[in-house]
C-alpha cells in the first residue's frame, strides 16, 4: 500500500525535524526532496518518532519542500505530525526549540496497491483447546489452542497476517496437496510473538509472516493449522484475530507508483562530461525558465476583452471598419 | 497666540503652515512610496515622484504622458514582489483609464493605449522588436477595444515575465556555449531545449505532482544524461552550430506557445 503526504514550505535546512507516527502501519518512508533527490528512509519500528537530519539531503542543494512517500503492508490511515522542531547548529548544540512552521497534514490514506493482492477467502474454524484430562470437569485453563483454516482452493501463500491477542508462541503447519496426496508440513516452529509471556509486550501487535520466513515453500496449500501457545497463567484467554492469507501476486500486476519516482535515484555510473557544459548551471537556468513559464501560465485569466457596447448592443458611432 | 493678534497680521505657526498646504501629507506619501519601492537612487526617485505628482495636478494630460507615467509606476517593483507589483498595476490602470469618458457599459483601458503600453514595456525590458513581436501579436488588442483590469494585469505580467525569460535564455546559451566567442553546438542546444520542452509539457494533474514530475525531468542528473547522449554523435568541431539569436527565438517560441491569445 502506498500513499503520499506532501509537505510544502520553505525552511532553513539546518533544522532537524522530528515526527511521530500515529499508526503502526507505516514501515517505509521515502523522503523526496522537492526538486530531484530522494532518500529512502526505512522506519524500523512502527509508532516511532524519527528525525530527519540535514546530512540526509544529498548534494548541496537546499530543498524547499518535503514529500513523504509511505508504503506499508496494510491499508489504513497514517498520521504524521511534527512533535517538535529543534534547531541545531552544525556543531550539534541546540539553539532554540521553536514550534513548527510547517503545516500539519492531517492524514494520508494508504491506497492499496496491486502488488499486495487481496486476501483469499477462507473458513476459520473455532479454536480447539488441547488439555490433559477432561475438558469439562478440569478447571485449569488451557495453554494450547489449535485453529484450522481451510482454503477453498489450493493457494501459493505470500503472507499470513493477523492480530495477536496475548498469544506467546505460534507454530504453523500447512497441509499441501502434492501429487494427489495431502501432506502436513511444519513451516513455522514456535515463532515468538511475545518476548516475555508474562508481560504485555507484543500482546496486541499486528504480525505478518512471509514466504521467506517459512521453513518450506507454502505452495498448493489447502489447510493451514495454527498452534497457539501461552505458557503464562496470567492471561484468562489468548487467541489470534483478523487472520488474512494473501496469495502470491500475479506477474502482470501494474504498480500505482508514477514512473518518474523511479528515476529519482541518480545514475550510479559516472557520465563522461568531458567538454560538456556544467549540468548544474544549465539545469539551474532551465529550472528558472520553467518556473517563469509556470508563473505566466498561472496568471492567465479567462477574462475577455470588452467591446465598446452600450447595455449589450453596439453603439453605432463606435463601430470601426478594420 | 496673543503676539500674533497684536501684530495684526496673521502669521501662521509652523504646524498651521504645513497642514494648510497639505505638505506633511505629501511628504508622508512620498516617504511611504520610497520605502515600498526601495530604489537604488532614492533622490532621483523622489524627484520623479514629485514631477509626476505635479504633472498629474495639471488638467488635460496627454496620452503620451499618461503612458509614460504608467510605465514609471510599473518599473518600481519587480514582478516577483507580488503585492507591490499588483499595487503598481492598479495605479497604472487608474492612470490610463482617467482619460476615457465613462460610458454606460464598459470601462477600461483603450485598446490603443494598452498595446502601446505593452510595446514600451517590452522595449524597456530589453527585448528587441522582432523578439517581442510574436508575443505582442497574441496579447495585444485592437484600437477600438477596451481592456478590463484582469486582462491588463495579465498582459503586463506576461511582458515582464517574458523579459526575464529571455534574459535567462541568454544566460543558458552562454552556459551551453563552450567559449564566449564561439557559437554553441546545434545538437547540444537542441538537447537542452528539448528537456525544457518536455518539462513544460508535463501532463495535467494535481499541481504538486505536476511540479515534482517536471522538476525531476530537469534535474542536473537528467540534463547531464541528455547532453551526454548527444555527445558521441556530434564531433568536436562538426561545424553545425546554433547562434545566439536562433537559440533565443526557439526558447521564446516555447514560452509564447503557452500564452493565451486575447480575444
Amino acid at each position: 500500500m502506498e500513499g503520499l503526504i506532501s509537505l510544502y514550505s520553505t525552511w532553513d535546512w539546518k533544522n532537524n525535524y522530528s515526527w511521530s507516527l500515529h499508526n503502526s502501519t507505516v514501515i517505509v518512508i521515502h523522503v523526496v526532496f522537492s526538486i530531484i533527490q530522494s532518500v529512502i528512509f526505512p522506519i524500523k519500528a512502527p509508532c516511532a518518532a524519527f528525525s530527519i537530519f540535514s546530512d540526509l539531503a544529498p548534494g548541496h542543494n537546499r530543498p524547499t519542500g518535503l514529500m513523504l512517500w509511505i508504503t506499508s503492508q496494510r491499508e489504513g490511515t497514517c498520521t504524521l505530525s511534527p512533535v517538535g522542531i529543534v534547531l541545531q547548529s552544525l556543531q550539534g548544540t541546540n539553539l532554540i526549540e521553536a514550534s513548527s512552521p510547517l503545516e500539519t497534514f492531517p492524514y494520508c490514506h494508504l491506497q492499496r496497491s496491486v502488488m499486495s493482492a487481496n486476501a483469499v477467502s477462507c473458513t476459520i474454524k473455532s479454536p480447539v483447546a488441547l488439555q490433559i484430562g477432561d475438558a469439562v470437569s478440569d478447571s485449569s485453563r488451557p495453554g494450547v489452542y489449535i485453529t484450522d483454516i481451510t482454503l477453498a482452493e489450493p493457494v501459493n501463500i505470500q503472507e499470513i497476517s493477523f492480530k495477536n491477542y496475548y498469544t506467546a508462541y505460534l507454530t504453523v503447519r500447512l497441509q499441501r496437496r502434492e501429487d494427489g496426496s495431502a501432506k502436513w508440513v511444519t513451516c513455522l516452529r514456535n515463532y515468538c510473538l511475545m518476548s516475555n509471556p508474562h508481560a504485555e509486550d507484543g500482546s496486541h501487535d499486528y504480525f505478518s509472516i512471509y514466504r521467506h520466513q517459512m521453513l518450506t515453500e507454502p505452495d498448493n496449500v489447502t489447510t493451514v493449522r495454527l498452534i497457539l501457545r501461552q505458557p503464562s497463567s496470567e492471561w484468562l484467554n489468548f487467541s489470534i484475530e483478523e487472520i488474512n492469507i494473501h496469495p502470491c501476486a500475479k506477474e502482470d500486476s501494474e504498480r500505482d507508483v508514477p514512473a518518474w519516482i523511479s528515476t529519482l535515484t541518480p545514475v550510479e555510473e559516472p557520465l563522461d562530461l568531458n567538454g560538456l557544459p556544467d549540468p548544474e548551471t544549465v539545469s539551474s537556468s532551465i529550472q528558472q525558465m520553467w518556473a517563469l513559464t509556470e508563473i505566466m501560465q498561472a496568471s492567465q485569466t479567462a477574462a475577455s476583452i470588452g467591446r465598446f457596447d452600450v447595455e449589450g448592443s453596439y453603439d453605432v458611432k463606435l463601430l470601426s471598419y478594420t | 497666540m496673543a503676539e500674533k493678534r497684536r501684530a495684526g497680521v496673521a502669521i501662521m505657526s509652523d504646524e498651521q503652515l504645513l497642514s494648510q498646504a497639505g505638505v506633511s501629507a505629501l511628504l508622508r506619501g512620498a516617504l511611504l512610496r520610497l520605502l515600498e519601492c526601495r530604489p537604488e537612487d532614492p533622490v532621483g526617485f523622489l524627484a520623479e515622484h514629485f514631477a509626476h505628482l505635479s504633472s498629474e495636478a495639471e488638467d488635460g494630460a496627454s496620452e503620451r504622458q499618461s503612458v509614460s507615467r504608467a510605465l514609471w509606476h510599473l518599473s518600481l517593483a519587480h514582478h516577483s514582489h507580488r503585492s507591490a507589483f499588483n499595487n503598481n498595476v492598479r495605479v497604472a490602470y487608474e492612470l490610463l483609464t482617467q482619460g476615457v469618458p465613462r460610458r454606460l457599459g464598459v470601462g477600461g483601458v483603450r485598446g490603443r493605449l494598452y498595446s502601446e503600453m505593452l510595446r514600451c514595456l517590452c522595449s524597456e525590458g530589453g527585448l528587441s522588436g522582432s523578439t517581442a513581436a510574436p508575443l505582442l501579436r497574441r496579447i495585444q488588442s485592437h484600437d477600438y477595444e477596451s481592456v478590463p483590469f484582469e486582462l491588463f494585469r495579465q498582459g503586463v505580467l506576461t511582458c515582464a515575465v517574458f523579459a526575464d525569460y529571455i534574459r535567462k535564455s541568454q544566460c543558458l546559451y552562454a552556459a551551453v556555449a563552450s567559449a564566449p566567442d564561439r557559437p554553441a553546438e546545434r545538437t547540444l542546444c537542441q538537447a537542452v531545449l528539448s528537456t525544457l520542452r518536455e518539462a513544460l509539457e508535463t501532463a495535467d494533474g494535481a499541481d504538486v505532482a505536476r511540479y515534482l514530475e517536471a522538476s525531476a525531468k530537469i534535474s542536473p542528473a537528467k540534463v547531464a544524461q541528455a547532453m551526454a547522449e548527444v555527445q558521441p554523435r556530434a564531433q568536436r568541431h562538426d561545424g553545425l552550430t546554433m547562434d545566439a539569436q536562433e537559440f533565443e527565438d526557439a526558447a521564446a517560441a516555447l514560452f509564447i506557445a503557452r500564452v493565451r491569445t486575447v480575444s
